[in-house]
């Protein structure tokens, strides 16, 4: 399940790895996940994020996403898992 | 304070928030008002860090070691933060939080309440784009899912009768961090200053390459014009 960007060599490694996490995203949405995981995916995607891949190939994922209208929904299971993996956080801090 | 405990989810948080206390020049006496601040108010909690570090005489310190951008130095801010905990935050600041969601609100408060900061952090219930606020800011920040932004910017500013500075959160456009928050245009920018007399922008800023910083940041600059125009 994990995506590590040293294996991302073209355009179409980058397109699989962001939807293998929508997958996973959708899967948090969906099911009970315990919050190590939660936050796993969500380091997992940011590290993604963090990465410096070439602008076409950005341009060109972008393209294939909002082809098939995933770009909304990718942001919106983002958000509330960040919202969810927040709350766990601020329920361990007050223990 | 359970520092420990926020510690690895403040790799995003700290250099990003510390770029912004510098671009917006933010001094402890300073009201700012921080829209958006869900159940962990990450960002209030650096400020609040940051004004802590000044009072203690280490902000110097913390400085050198949040320009450099390397791991080491990194870890070594958050030794230097994980030391204030050994003593109560004795700084004063005057940092609102705003929020419409209930539970984030008792969350934050209590881990405020933990921290022991909740004499300089007051988070408030309402809705950025119709709160009415009962005192003045000189800064105001929006999250990055905090939305409609300029309907945000333009309720807030409505009601300040001085200057503002502004910061938006949010991610740039022709990159892959643009999946997950939504970006706030240059479009959009325009849209803002057209539509609030007063506003001026001053800086963009992007995260530099290979930074751990996800989020970028628009700031703006506002005086109200002499005859209310909103």
């Amino acid at each position: 399940m994990a995506h590590y960007n040293i294996n991302i060599r073209s355009v179409s490694d980058l397109y699989e790895a962001i939807l293998g996490f929508y997958t996973e995203l959708r899967q948090c949405d969906l099911a009970s996940i315990p919050p190590t995981m939660m936050e796993d995916i969500l380091t997992r995607i940011r590290t993604l994020l963090r990465g410096a891949f070439p602008p076409e190939w950005i341009r060109e994922v972008f393209k294939r996403l909002q082809e098939q209208s995933l770009v909304e929904d990718f942001r919106y299971l983002f958000q509330r898992l960040e919202s969810q993996v927040e709350v766990t956080l601020a329920q361990a801090v007050v223990g | 304070m359970s520092f420990k405990k926020l510690r690895a989810h403040m790799d995003d948080y700290l250099p990003l928030a510390f770029g912004e206390a510098q671009a917006l020049g933010l001094k402890p006496t300073d009201r700012i008002l921080f829209v958006g601040s869900g159940s962990l108010p990450m960002t209030a909690i650096c400020f609040a860090l940051l004004f802590e570090c000044q009072f203690r005489g280490i902000y110097d310190k913390l400085e050198a070691f949040l320009i450099d951008p390397s791991a080491s130095q990194h870890q070594a801010a958050l030794d230097l933060l994980e030391s204030l905990a050994g003593s109560p935050i004795a700084s004063h600041s005057s940092i609102r939080c705003l929020d419409m969601n209930d539970a984030a609100i008792l969350n934050s408060r209590r881990v405020l309440a933990d921290l022991g900061l909740s004499n300089q952090i007051n988070v408030l219930n309402g809705d950025g784009s119709t709160v009415q606020l009962t005192e003045p800011i000189d800064v105001l920040c929006i999250a990055s899912m905090a939305n409609p932004k300029i309907e945000i910017v333009k309720n807030i500013l409505s009601q300040q009768s001085a200057g503002v500075r502004v910061l938006l959160r949010t991610v740039p456009l022709q990159d892959l961090r643009a999946l997950v928050y939504e970006p706030f245009t240059k479009a959009d920018s325009e849209l803002l200053l057209k539509q609030i007399p007063g506003v001026v922008h001053v800086e963009t800023r992007i995260p530099a390459p290979g930074s751990m910083v996800i989020n970028s940041f628009e700031r703006f600059d506002f005086s109200p014009p002499t005859k209310s125009s909103f």
